[in-house]
Order: structure tokens, then C-alpha cells, then sequence
């Protein structure tokens, strides 16, 4: 990693918040390289969040202006800046929590009113810091604070909703397949319109320990597992495989 | 009433005010929108169904005289020592790698959440920046206020009631006065306060929420003329009352 890197932080922030085996200390680390990668001033940023621990991605730890909302509203937040300074890189980063349940609706209009903007979601598939309970994302049977004996309800796949809603650039990956994430990421940062890149988290603390995951390895084995190459929107069954995650570029206009 | 007032956790003052006309929403808009930019505070525009729905001729003003905020770079963006307890909001971009967190927090922005006097201070600056500046952002309309025996205090539409009302009083003879609230929070405790020695009543679409402010400045309870059938409170339902409460 070029040492540049170390720029983009507050070092006095560290260590994060992140317990051990957290994904999102991938994703925090993969949207800076990418950022090195593509050689744009942090300066041109702003990075919104909100509620949850993929909130604290950006904040405090980024050296950019980073603005820390309350639960779901990134979004508005980030469209709000975007509309009084057009000039301005603006990226929401954001928990399942956060993006996908309190923040849907936010998720659904700002994808259709096409804002350029880009939307990352560490999705953890759990909502993570306010106690493990259960998220709009979490998997049929997977038990958590408020799903004692299994889920039972259908989770949501977020890349749908925002191809349904209209976003110009859609992707996912997981935090096991990093190098995937950093293309769809670059990409991302500077495509134009609405970009949504969900990458897909690993918790091993609030979710594994519930659902007989030994440990965060395990659970990035299981990403390696599960998530396989697939179009969301054609639906198409590669390998004959129809229980598993799709992961891959879905939309690039 | 109340909820604007104590619409967060942790204590904080705020301002809100409560127009009584067409035009006076216009006015005191744009001076919600100076005071918020000059103190870095949200500002209330409290208002009811009465108001919304009014048709009035109101005065646009071409020109209408706006306040910017400071946007000096440079210092603490999140608090500051001085006086006037306002620290520079600079905008977005403008290269301060602003950290802005709704949580507790020092005036760098750092989240402070668990550290008593950085809470403290916080606390300390965002209430006394509006209590010590209460004079200049308090608006009031007096009506017949210095010979009245008998004070109504009102506020929004139900004012223009009273307004009537002590019209009709005065030329029955009745000594009459409106002190009518514009600015409702910060509360204006002195002047409320300076009408003690006078027969108040609080006249207000709810069960007694200013009424119950008006006890704490005057030390007594008020009576209160108070309506909460969706109905406006009429001239001739305050008369009525004040002539009972004048015999």
C-alpha cells in the first residue's frame, strides 16, 4: 500500500471502534485506495454517514470533511451538499442499518432523482451497534437479538432496489473478495449519477457468534463460499447455483 | 409549544417564534432565517391552522435585508472561548476537514462523549449564547398594556382575538391590556414577570402550556381561557370571560 495512504487518516483517532474481525476496516481501507489510486485531493470530498457501526467508517477517521448524521439520513445530508456545492465528491458510506432500513426510503429517491453521488454499503447483514438485532438485510433463518428462533421474513437485496429505483452504477462484492470491491469502488467514485457499490461485511461479534460461525475467517470463507459471479437483473443462474449471492457489476451506464 | 422547546435531549436553548398574520410570516422569516444565521442556531416557526389558512394583502420587500454567517476558516469550527459563544461555520470544502458528529464534542469536532467537561462546556455555550443575547432576539406587541387592570396574554391567531377583545372591553369601560408573545421561546420572564401585580389571563389553543411559563414568571397561576375542540377562541368568548372576572 503506497504510503501516501497515511495522509488520508487522523492518526490520532486510531485505534477505530471496529471489534476484531470487522469487515469494515476493509472497506474503510479500500476506499482510500482507491482514492490514492485514482490521485484525487481528499480535499475534493465530503464523506456523509450515519447510525451504526459502518457510520464510523469515515468518522472521525478520515482527514476530509466527514459529517457524522443521525440514523438513515446520510442520504438527504449528502444530496443537500451536493446540491449547494455541485463541485464537491460527495459519498455516502453506510451500514444495511443505516442505508437500508432507516435510510431506505432515502435510498430509493435519491437513486431515482439521480444525484451524483455515490452511495457505499458495508453490509453486515445485521444491525450491528445497537445490539445485534435484526436488520432488513439479514438472511431467512439467521437468528439475532430479535430473532431468537430464526428470521423469518425475506431480506431485501439492496442492488435490486437501487436498479429498480434507477441508479446509473451498481456493483457488489464482499470484503473477502477485496481486490473486486477496490475496482467497483474506483469505478464508483467517479462514475456519474447515482453509484451504489454494496460490499458485503463480515460481523463476526453481533452475527457469527450467533450463527455458529467459529470465527470472522470462517466467516470470509463463507463469503468465498457464497458469493459467486451472477447478474441480479437477468437473474441468470450461473453454475445451475440459485441460493447463493450475486456478486458483480449489475448496472454501468 | 413545549415540543419545540424540548425537542432534543441534553439542555439547549432555541428560538421560536409564532406569527400572527399573512404578512407577518413573511416578516419574521426572513428574521428567523438572520437570527439562525447569526447565532448558528435553529430557529422555530411555530404556527397554526388559523394562520395557514389566512388570505391577507402582505408587503413583499424587493431587497430584504439578509445576514450571512461567518464563514472565517481557520479557528475551531465547533466551539469557541470568546464572548459571543458563536465559533465561524466554514462551508463544506473549503479544505477545514470539517468533522462534523451530532454527538458531544470539543471545538475541533472531536467526539467527546464520554468526557464530563467537554459536555459541560458544549452545554454551557449553546444555552448562553441565546440567554445572554435574550433582549435583542425577544419580540413582543403591547396593546393598552401601562393603565390595564386586567392583562390577556395570547399569542398566533387566538391573538387577534384578544386583539378584538380588549377593543370591546375598553369601550365598555373595562380596563383591558394584550401583551401579545411573538418570540415564545427564549420566554419572556422579566416583562411577563413586571405583570404580576395585575389580573393575568393566558387565552391559548392547549390546556395551559404558557400558561404554566406565566406561573413560573409570575408566581401565581393564571386563569385561562383555553379551547382544544379544533375551534378558534372568539372575541365575544374572551369578553364574556373578562366580564366575570371584573365584577
Amino acid at each position: 500500500m503506497s504510503k501516501k495512504v497515511y495522509n488520508y487518516i487522523r492518526k490520532e483517532t486510531f485505534p477505530t471502534p471496529f471489534c476484531p474481525g470487522c469487515g469494515h476496516g476493509i472497506v474503510m481501507g479500500l476506499i482510500l485506495r482507491a482514492i490514492n489510486e485514482l490521485d484525487i485531493d481528499m480535499d475534493e470530498f465530503v464523506f456523509v454517514s450515519g447510525s451504526g457501526c459502518a457510520g464510523w467508517i469515515p468518522n472521525p477517521h478520515y482527514a476530509a470533511d466527514t459529517m457524522h448524521t443521525s440514523g438513515g439520513q446520510s442520504i438527504p445530508h449528502a444530496i443537500g451538499i451536493k446540491k449547494a456545492n455541485p463541485n464537491l465528491r460527495v459519498v455516502v458510506i453506510g451500514g444495511d442499518g443505516d442505508i437500508g432500513s432507516a435510510g431506505g426510503n432515502h435510498l430509493i429517491h435519491a437513486a431515482k432523482r439521480n444525484l451524483d453521488i455515490t452511495v457505499i454499503c458495508s453490509n453486515n447483514q445485521v444491525l450491528a451497534q445497537s445490539g445485534g438485532q435484526i436488520a432488513p438485510t439479514t438472511p431467512i433463518g439467521a437468528i439475532t437479538t430479535t430473532s431468537r428462533t430464526g428470521n423469518v421474513e425475506r431480506p431485501f437485496d439492496l442492488c435490486k432496489i437501487a436498479h429498480a429505483a434507477g441508479a446509473q452504477y451498481i456493483a457488489r462484492a464482499s470484503a473477502y473478495h477485496a481486490k473486486l470491491s477496490l475496482k467497483y469502488i474506483k469505478y464508483g467514485l467517479v462514475a456519474k449519477g447515482f453509484s451504489f457499490i454494496e460490499v458485503l461485511s463480515p460481523c463476526p461479534v453481533e452475527y457469527g457468534r450467533r450463527n455458529n460461525f467459529k470465527d470472522s475467517v470462517e466467516m470470509l470463507r463463507g463469503l468465498r463460499i457464497n458469493c459467486v459471479p451472477g447478474d441480479i437483473i437477468t437473474g441468470s443462474e450461473q453454475r445451475g447455483i440459485t441460493d447463493r449471492v450475486f456478486i458483480g457489476e449489475f448496472v454501468r451506464k | 409549544m413545549q415540543q419545540a422547546r424540548w425537542g432534543a435531549g441534553g439542555d439547549h436553548q432555541i428560538i421560536a417564534i409564532y406569527p400572527w398574520s399573512v404578512q407577518e410570516m413573511y416578516d419574521l422569516t426572513i428574521e428567523a432565517f438572520n437570527l439562525s444565521e447569526k447565532l448558528r442556531v435553529p430557529v422555530v416557526i411555530l404556527t397554526d391552522e388559523l394562520v395557514a389558512h389566512l388570505r391577507e394583502n402582505a408587503k413583499f420587500k424587493p431587497e430584504p435585508s439578509t445576514i450571512d454567517r461567518n464563514k472565517r476558516t481557520g479557528k475551531p469550527a465547533f466551539g469557541t472561548k470568546d464572548d459571543t459563544g458563536i465559533p465561524p461555520m466554514p462551508p463544506l470544502g473549503s479544505k477545514q476537514k470539517l468533522l462534523i458528529t451530532g454527538t458531544t464534542h470539543d471545538e475541533e469536532g472531536y467526539r467527546k462523549d464520554s468526557d464530563p467537561e467537554a459536555a459541560a462546556a458544549l452545554a454551557a455555550r449553546l444555552s448562553n449564547k441565546i440567554l445572554s443575547r435574550k433582549e435583542e432576539i425577544i419580540k413582543f406587541e403591547k396593546d393598552s398594556l401601562d393603565d390595564a387592570d386586567i392583562v390577556i396574554i395570547s399569542y398566533g391567531f387566538t391573538a387577534r382575538s384578544a386583539s378584538r377583545a380588549v377593543k370591546l372591553a375598553r369601550q365598555k369601560g373595562i380596563k383591558l391590556g394584550l401583551l401579545r408573545l411573538v418570540t415564545i421561546w427564549p420566554f419572556p420572564d422579566e416583562l411577563t414577570g413586571s405583570l404580576k401585580n395585575k389580573k393575568i389571563i393566558v387565552a391559548e389553543m392547549n390546556k395551559g402550556q404558557i400558561a404554566a411559563e406565566v406561573q413560573r414568571c409570575t408566581g401565581t397561576p393564571p386563569q385561562l381561557i383555553s379551547r382544544t375542540d379544533g375551534l378558534p377562541i372568539q372575541p365575544d368568548e374572551i369578553l364574556e370571560f373578562i366580564q366575570g372576572v371584573s365584577k
